[in-house]
């Protein structure tokens, strides 16, 4: 597979040379700026032309002294000779010490400053004292120094063309800097274009993914949607031959039948039944996802809730299979407001579940009422011997569960409508062996479209045996999210 | 020589004499005087004309600072110690200079803002490592910024402040 850069990585990538190019231009830039400064700052040059300038002073003011000494007149001159004198010392003095001197010492090579220090060291006493009337002495010191003025001369040129070699150097590294900067200045431009159609082709690259992911979604909602009314019909069209079906069993059934036809009739019996209870799961379950389910609100005993159980629950008996038992251990008269065929069927489910499924010897579903809540137990005895834990029931993330439990079409319609009615299921193990499946119902569990009808009879609190402080399950939202979760598994197909 | 040591002197020759010697003594006994207080610095405000000579004596009286920096005209750090260049200024009336123009014995001259005189403290040395700076040794006066103290004074255009054997300050 051939490798392709992502757009982030080339970005970073010109990032990093862009910074790299700035960094390199900065730093000829800063050394450039350095040596400028250090040009500036060297006045090598400026302190030798200073010392041939005093000297010329100095030199002149000799002169002239000697020759107003010619004159009858004051000699205004005579006192500028030492001073002349001194401003030279300091001059020299200047050239000798510190960085500066160290610096014009580098360019001195025929030692010019020290040999003038060392002449102004030899006439001192004479410029101290200086008479101008000593022509001979003083054009012998005249002599003296115009000869050191040469070398002076000299000096100023030789660092004058120092300087000159390095302002020329670092005119060359300025001109390469710019050259540098300009290059990667284009450079930069270069890179940003290459960002730019980078990020243009990866949005059209996105926007082409973005359409094509939509297409999908747009299809695959169409296809869930045809599959669902395809499902809704053909459970519709098998609840009818079905019937058919059950009808002639039970005709055969009535009739007079050896021990093994009854026996094979009665499979059927069942088998239809369970069949039916699927088509209706399937039912239900699209009624469910487009938001059609309705639930009706009445008043009902609880024994007439049992008796609905044991109505569903009947034809999917096995016969000499599990012991199933629907009690109402408290007051069978109490009333509930709710949908009684709703509750019966997810009661049946959830019992059919365990039995069919899990594989439970003896179950037994219990109704009672407790603080207005309807409290359905289910509770089955010896449950290490269950194909699956019972928590696979509720949980389609236990362990198991994703390929029994979650997956059964009953377990998932009722969960629903346990959540559709505000409810809640847990599982408890109040003993050794034993297990239950606790489901809490509202009275005023909310009913689509509709509100509590005023004056509705409350039920009397009862008890059924319920272990104090023990939660009775999931907060409804949860149940009802897991029942979302559920939904598509029990309504999909084989996986591709 | 032979004449003074010999015979008579010429009347013309004694006048001469006399007159010379009262020359030299009239030029000699202010001379004596300012060679014990000499004049350091001239400060001319320029803008009312006031013109103020700070004599040694004087200039010793202002509050003495010190300054210890390297310098590239020196070995080492130095210590350079005379007054304020704001107390010169204000002793001599112009304190409320904007800028003030420096110039050296060597006719050298630099401009600089008042404010650079507040700012970092300049000092106007009369002494360089406790010995008074002569006009060989770069004085009598010589303007000294704190260099160590803060880097922009290593600078080009401050190190050109640096005036050293001043002897006149313009005020305006």
């Amino acid at each position: 597979m051939r490798w392709r850069p992502r757009s982030s990585f080339l970005i970073g990538l010109v990032l990093l040379a862009a910074v790299a190019l700035v960094g390199v231009a900065y730093v000829g830039q800063h050394r450039d700026a350095r040596s400028l400064e250090a040009l500036s700052a060297d006045s090598s040059l400026w302190h030798v032309a200073g010392i041939e300038r005093e000297l010329l002073r100095f030199t002149r003011a000799v002169t002239r002294a000697m020759a107003e000494s010619l004159h009858d007149t004051p000699n205004p001159a005579l006192a500028d000779v030492p001073f002349r004198f001194e401003i030279l010392w300091s001059r020299v003095l200047t050239t000798t010490t510190g960085p500066i001197g160290a610096r014009v010492k580098l360019a001195d090579s025929d030692g010019v400053v020290p040999r003038l220090m060392r002449l102004l060291e030899a006439h001192e006493a004479r410029v101290m004292a200086f008479d101008p009337a000593d022509h001979d002495g003083n054009e012998a010191m005249l002599a003296a120094f115009a000869e050191v003025e040469r070398g002076v001369t000299e000096l100023a040129a030789l660092a004058d063309r120092v300087e000159q070699d390095w302002t020329r150097g670092i005119h060359d590294a300025m001109l390469g800097s710019a050259e540098m900067i300009k290059g990667a200045g284009v450079l930069a431009l270069l890179l940003s274009l290459l960002i730019g159609v980078t990020l243009h082709r990866q949005a059209r690259l996105d926007a082409a993914r973005l359409r094509e992911i939509r297409a999908q979604a747009e299809r695959a909602e169409a296809a869930s949607l045809t599959r669902e009314r395809f499902l809704t019909m053909v459970s519709h069209e098998l609840r009818t031959p079905m019937n058919g079906v059950l009808g002639m069993i039970a005709l055969l059934q009535a009739s007079r039948l050896e021990q093994n036809q009854a026996f094979y009739a009665r499979h059927a019996w069942r088998s239809g039944h369970i069949m039916l209870s699927v088509i209706e799961a399937l039912l239900d379950m699209s009624d469910i996802r487009d938001g059609r389910l309705t639930l009706k609100r009445a008043e009902f005993a609880l024994a007439d809730l049992a008796r609905a159980v044991e109505t569903r629950l009947e034809p999917l008996g096995e016969p000499g299979a599990a012991r199933i038992c629907v009690d109402v251990p408290g007051d069978p008269a109490a009333r509930f407001t709710g949908d009684v065929a709703r509750i019966g069927q997810l009661t049946a489910q959830m019992v059919f579940h365990v039995i069919d499924t899990l594989g439970a010897q003896r179950c037994c579903c219990r109704f009672g009422l407790h603080q207005g809540t309807l409290e359905i137990v289910i509770r089955l005895s010896e449950r290490e011997r269950l194909r699956w834990p019972l928590e696979t029931i509720l949980d389609p993330a236990s362990p198991g569960a994703r390929s029994v439990a979650s997956d059964a079409s009953g377990p998932a319609v009722a969960r629903a409508l346990i959540a559709s009615m505000g409810g809640t299921a847990a599982i408890a193990h109040p003993g050794e062996g034993t297990a239950e499946l606790r489901i809490g119902l509202p009275s005023a569990a909310p009913v689509a479209g509709a509100a509590a009808p005023d004056g509705a009879r409350r039920a009397e609190p009862e008890t059924m045996g319920r272990a104090p402080g023990l939660p009775l399950g999931l907060p409804a939202a949860s149940l009802r999210a897991a029942a979302l979760r559920a939904e598509p598994d029990a309504m999909a197909g084989p996986r591709a | 020589m032979s004449q003074l040591r010999g015979g008579p002197m010429p009347d013309t020759v004694r006048r001469r004499l006399l007159s010379c010697l009262a020359v030299v003594a009239l030029i000699a006994a202010p001379r004596t005087a300012a060679a014990a207080d000499p004049v350091l610095l001239t400060v001319v405000d320029t803008a009312t004309g006031t013109r103020v000579e700070l004599t040694r004596a004087r200039m010793d009286a202002l509050a003495q600072h010190v300054i210890a920096t390297t310098t590239d005209f020196t070995e080492g750090t130095a210590e350079f110690r005379g007054p304020l260049a704001t107390d010169i200024l204000a002793a001599a009336g112009a304190g409320g200079a904007r800028e003030v123009k420096l110039v050296a014995a060597n006719d050298y001259s630099v401009t600089v803002p008042a404010d650079d005189f507040r700012a970092y403290g300049v000092v106007m040395a009369t002494e360089m490592n406790g010995k008074r700076l002569s006009l060989r040794d770069r004085g009598p006066v010589w303007v000294m910024y704190p260099l160590d103290d803060f880097p922009e004074l290593r600078r080009p255009h401050y190190i050109d402040r640096l005036i050293w054997q001043l002897v006149r300050v313009e005020a305006r």
